[in-house]
């Protein structure tokens, strides 16, 4: 099995740092930033940052959201505030898993194809992947994936930080009056390829952005091989 | 242009309710209009006035392994598996285990099993940080990615596993998934559906909205209140190539999705949403819209929902099918809804009735469909009865499906 080859237009990875702790979208009016969850914000900023450079717009391109535990933030803070007798209406609406990509879709007035996915840390890429590809191939249209977690209080310390990344899939037949340029070519097979010697690493969402976004040393193109679970590869071709 | 996909089989499902836990005891309770709404009594929120659609009869026990795991929630998965053995048994040695994928829709997943960690007075945050007697971290049975990820370890398959969230359309979504997925090659067949359980914090939640009925809901009529939250869910087993099936339950036509873009809990007032999922169904079914003989409503039973669903069918189905909505019967099980009304819309094809919608007396004469209170029988014509079924949820995700019967 091998999925259509998906063509990458943009990518990116936010983590916070000293000057932006916290993730600023353009795409959002800071009056309507103070409002929403730091999912949402994550969401916005990935998708507005690997759309930066491409044709595409953050109102009608699709969106495919993959985050582990969601608006867990806001979770807790219902659960200690019952704890009191205490509840939240608008925290309660905007706990449930799409509230980043239903924020999203009505801040930027983006009507298109989104959804939303909980999967293991580990199959989060792939999910979301799968998902995104299958969207952008049957449907021809751009699609942007999106990982993100906002950093769980209660949780390891490897998961108590927020990051988002995000990949833009454009099919080759989306549009051809508008090229844009293309970073690369992603596809998804399984089985794994045969290959010789060590096994392909296994690499997260963080690890495959991080090699798309690593300027191409030579002028032929280079193919990483990252293992997944379940059996699954991705094979990313820089152009 | 989407592509056009071939109908799904569906070779098998399972369905568990507050009527019924399994496909002969829903589907007698369709036909009747059983009632399986009970009055909430939960002396930790007995401010809370509501009825609920909560399952009386026993769940099965987690198996040792998933001991950690526990939750309602998974019961009532293992119960759905459990009821399917066979055909997943044959879905397994038919196509391989690793081309069975699993996709399943839920809201809260295990939220209940969170909520038994917690005892009055407790800091939260402190309070799931320390691990269960079992060493099993709460995020790692609380996360939503838990039922799929169960699911796929008692049935032995190893495909692709994610659960879609998107509230209450969650498990309509996966139709979708699951039917992009097999005509892409990815998989042959994959178990789809949706689980959700009652939780205090989905009915606190509901509550604060203020859109929870104190008495048993009534969609479509003209005294309805609000909701009544149930638990419950549904899988289904889908396979390509019809032909090899030993036993065919349905087909899946159509699928349309669409997004309202308008706000977080309140539909887009002119149904704009509600009626693009329905049209791209429809177009997905490449059928004509008259081939819809029967309208499964999202028909929550709050008022504006209700009001704004019925102009939309009515917009989109102006022969004027019949419709009707299973909520005052089993309660909204949020992101199981999509995939148990999918079942309920099947036996209702099967049976070839529309199910009584009860509770809609008196009926609201200002809504523009054909809903009753009685179920209706219809001739049986030369092609099968096509059935939609609409999921609408928070976020603005609605979902279509068009199904039809064996």
């Amino acid at each position: 099995m091998t999925l259509p080859a998906m063509p990458v237009v943009g990518c990116a990875l936010w983590t916070p740092t000293a000057t932006e702790p916290l993730p600023r979208s353009r795409l959002i009016d800071p009056r309507d930033a103070r409002r929403v969850s730091t999912l949402t914000l994550l969401l916005a900023t990935a998708i507005e940052r690997a759309l930066e450079g491409t044709t595409l717009s953050a109102s009608t391109v699709s969106v495919v959201f993959v985050s582990t535990l969601g608006e867990i933030v806001n979770t807790i803070e219902l659960l200690e505030r019952a704890q009191r007798g205490d509840g939240s209406p608008m925290r309660f609406r905007n706990s449930v898993h799409n509230t980043a990509i239903g924020h999203y879709g009505i801040l930027t007035g983006n009507a298109s194809f989104a959804t939303a996915l909980s999967a293991t840390p580990e199959r989060g890429l792939i999910a979301g992947l799968l998902e995104g590809i299958g969207r952008a191939a049957m449907h021809d249209e751009p699609v942007v994936v999106v990982w993100a977690e906002e950093g769980c209080p209660a949780a390891p310390d490897e998961m108590r930080d927020p990051i988002a990344i995000s990949i833009a899939l454009a099919p080759p037949e989306w549009d051809r009056s508008r090229p844009m340029p293309c970073l690369g070519v992603l596809r998804c097979t399984r089985p794994q390829p045969e290959r010789s010697g060590e096994p392909a690493p296994l690499l997260g969402p963080r690890q495959l952005v991080e090699a798309m976004q690593t300027p191409r040393l030579e002028k032929t193109s280079q193919t990483l091989v990252s293992r997944q679970p379940d059996g699954f590869c991705i094979e990313w071709e820089a152009r | 242009m989407p592509r056009q996909s071939a109908p799904l089989p569906i070779s098998a499902y399972s369905i568990c309710t507050a009527v019924g836990t399994d496909t002969a005891q829903v589907a007698a309770g369709l036909a009747a209009g059983a009632q399986g709404l009970v009055r909430l009594s939960d002396a930790q929120a007995a401010e809370i006035t509501t009825h609920v659609g909560r399952i009386t009869a026993p769940l099965p026990p987690i198996p040792a392994p998933f001991a950690g795991l526990a939750s309602r929630q998974l019961q009532i998965a293992l119960h759905l598996v459990e009821a399917m053995r066979e055909p997943i048994e044959r879905a397994l040695h038919r196509w391989g285990a690793h081309r069975i994928g699993v996709f399943i829709g839920t809201t809260t997943g295990g939220m209940d099993g969170t909520e038994a960690r917690i005892h009055p007075g407790d800091a939260i945050t402190a309070r799931l940080a320390s691990t269960h007697a079992d060493d099993t971290p709460w995020y790692r049975s609380h996360a939503l990615h838990v039922t799929a990820d169960f699911i796929a370890a008692i049935s032995h398959t190893t495909g692709p596993r994610y659960i879609i969230s998107t509230a209450c359309s969650s498990s309509a979504k996966v139709f979708g998934s699951a039917r992009r997925l097999i005509a892409l090659g990815v998989i042959d067949a994959a178990l789809i559906g949706g689980v959700d359980t009652l939780c205090r914090f989905t009915v606190r939640g509901f509550h604060g909205l203020g859109i929870l009925a104190s008495e048993r809901c009534r969609p479509f009529s003209t005294e309805r209140q609000g909701i009544n939250i149930g638990e419950g869910g549904a899988l289904l087993l889908v396979e390509r190539d019809e032909g090899s099936l030993p036993v065919l339950r349905g087909r899946l036509l159509g699928v349309g999705e669409s997004c309202d873009a308008h706000h977080m809990t309140h539909p887009e007032p002119n149904g704009r949403g509600a009626r693009e999922s329905m049209r791209r169904a429809i177009l997905d079914a490449g059928r004509p819209a008259s081939d819809i003989g029967l309208v499964n409503a999202h028909g929550t039973g709050t008022a504006i929902n209700d009001a704004i669903e019925a102009h939309a069918i009515a917009a989109e189905l102006p022969h004027g099918p019949p419709v009707f909505s299973s909520k005052a019967s089993i309660g909204h099980l949020l992101g199981a809804s999509g995939a148990a009304e999918a079942v309920l819309t099947l036996m209702a094809l099967d049976l070839g009735i529309a199910p009584p919608s009860i509770g809609c007396d008196p009926f609201d004469e200002t809504l523009p469909i054909d809903v009753r209170s009685v179920a209706r029988s219809w001739a049986r014509g030369p092609n099968p009865m096509l059935g939609l079924s609409n999921s609408f949820g928070f976020g603005g995700h609605n979902v279509s499906l068009i199904l039809e019967a064996a």
